[in-house]
């Protein structure tokens, strides 16, 4: 993974004092967590949706966490990530970053860092740690442009402040980033943003963030006359979400906006609504999806999914899920335009964590 | 009914080492402790929680009475402040002797046991009553 300069020297200077203070204390503490999501999905259509988890094992992964305390302040964290494609697997740094804490209310972090877009984005690999199979494709996907909705994207590399502060029984934070996003076929260069987020009592939760970029090197196969149009443009998107978490009632609500200043064709506006209720160990849910791409839509689809959750053991959950994508106009989040306008997914997994 | 061993009027002790400045705490500020949200006593020193195994029904209680969380929700919860990073995994102790004996031998811990397992080696800075 490449630092970049500023953030390297930041680094360091951290790394230096991180150790004067470790003189106080008893040496590094290590700790490795993991998670397995093993998904089978069947479609009755043939065409690929969103990264072609729509059929067999696509989705299936598995993961480990590592947390390296080395004193009270200064740590070291990381996630690597395997998954499975077609005929192989691939694995990558999900996000690796050192942060140091200046107090109880105020942290530094840098490295490579989950960009905090979306009640899930910092754990959106973990399958066991949501309701869903996988979360919401319509606000999480992370399909190549043109298709996904370039708002959760993958980690970006810079640096990040962080203040907290308890309110009675509120606490809130503020997070302040900035960096560069390096994304398989573009760069989004010089990104800044700040998330803002309310936690009552962990009930209810309120996130707002807005970020944005400035694009580079983009790289459209399919499409070079919309990558030469996006290439200096300005990206630039916001979310909104809440969550109610109360007794048995679980409750998400997000709403996100892409725009891509002089591309109207790339606005996007997406969101979705969950809810579920806790029988003992069950955890039926519904969710709605809507996602619309371009002005006018030329990208238009609307997912409907009942889903369960059933927490079998301590660590291990079974999921089953079916979904009804309802295509309203052009591809949506399909590679290529199904020949039918309703296409149905089932999908059942295990999720595991240790 | 007996929960856990313990009788009708069963009480859960979140206790601290007998030297730790912190005379009471408030129930908001076990559960923060507990959840990750915290990682301090009042006097500003570090708070290092500890938790009991999952097989035993005092932890059950304990998170169902402070945070209001069943145990799958606990489960889900825990997977997600772990794997984002906030915050790391809490230390696991069989029973109540082992987190008396724990508590008794780290400055900076917190754990909860049953009222009735209460010695002069632990300090009790909150009782829950179920």
């Amino acid at each position: 993974m490449k630092i970049k300069l500023p953030f390297k020297y930041v680094w360091t200077l951290l790394l230096i004092y991180s150790f004067q203070l470790s003189a106080e204390n008893h040496g590094p503490e290590f700790e490795f967590n993991g998670f397995i999501s093993a998904q089978y999905h069947l479609s009755d259509n043939d065409a690929e949706y969103n990264h072609g988890e729509e059929q067999g094992l696509e989705a299936t992964r598995a993961g480990l966490n590592a947390r390296v305390d080395i004193n009270e302040r200064f740590r070291v964290i990381g996630q690597a990530f395997v998954i499975k494609h077609e005929n192989d697997s691939s694995a990558h740094i999900d996000w690796l970053y050192t942060e140091f804490e200046f107090s109880e209310n105020f942290d530094i972090r840098v490295g490579k860092i989950t960009l905090p877009i979306g009640l899930a984005s910092e754990y959106q690999d973990v399958s066991f740690a949501y309701p869903w199979l996988n979360t919401p494709a319509s606000f999480y996907s992370d399909a190549e442009a043109p298709r996904g909705p370039q708002l959760a994207r993958d980690s970006y590399e810079g640096a990040s402040l962080v203040w907290k502060q308890n309110i009675d029984d509120w606490e809130l934070s503020v997070d302040l980033f900035g960096g560069d996003l390096d994304l398989d076929q573009m760069l989004s260069k010089n990104v800044t943003g700040f998330s803002l987020e309310a936690d009552w009592e962990q009930i209810y939760l309120i996130e707002l963030t807005r970020y944005q970029g400035t694009m580079r090197q983009v790289m459209i196969p399919t499409d070079p006359i919309l990558a030469a149009s996006m290439e200096g443009q300005q990206h630039t998107a916001w979310a909104a979400g809440f969550q109610l978490e109360q007794l048995n009632w679980l409750v998400m609500l997000e709403k996100g906006r892409v725009e891509m200043s002089d591309i109207p064709a790339m606005t996007t506006d997406t969101w979705y609504v969950t809810a579920g209720y806790r029988v003992g160990s069950l955890l039926p849910h519904v969710t709605f999806e809507s996602f619309r791409r371009g002005r006018p839509n030329w990208n238009d689809q609307d997912t409907l999914t009942l889903g369960l959750r059933w927490d079998l053991m301590d660590k291990v959950a079974l999921k089953f899920e079916l979904s009804q994508i309802r295509l309203n106009q052009g591809n949506g989040l399909f590679l290529t335009r199904p020949d039918s306008s309703k296409i149905n997914i089932l999908g059942f997994g295990v999720d595991m964590v240790f | 009914m007996c929960v856990g061993g313990m009788s009708d009027a069963a009480e859960i002790a979140v206790v601290v080492h007998p030297e730790n400045s912190t005379l009471r705490l408030a129930q908001k500020d076990v559960k923060r402790i507990f959840l990750g949200k915290k990682s301090a006593y009042p006097d500003r020193s570090v708070a290092v929680p500890v938790d009991q195994k999952l097989e035993n029904q005092i932890r059950d209680d304990f998170y169902l009475k402070v945070a209001g969380k069943a145990p799958p929700q606990m489960q889900t919860y825990r997977a997600k402040m772990v794997f984002s990073g906030r915050a790391k995994s809490l230390k696991v102790l069989a029973n109540d002797d082992s987190v008396k004996r724990w508590v008794a031998s780290n400055k900076k811990a917190i754990g909860y046991i049953w009222q009735e397992s209460v010695d002069e080696s632990v300090k009790v800075v909150l009782t829950i009553e179920l």
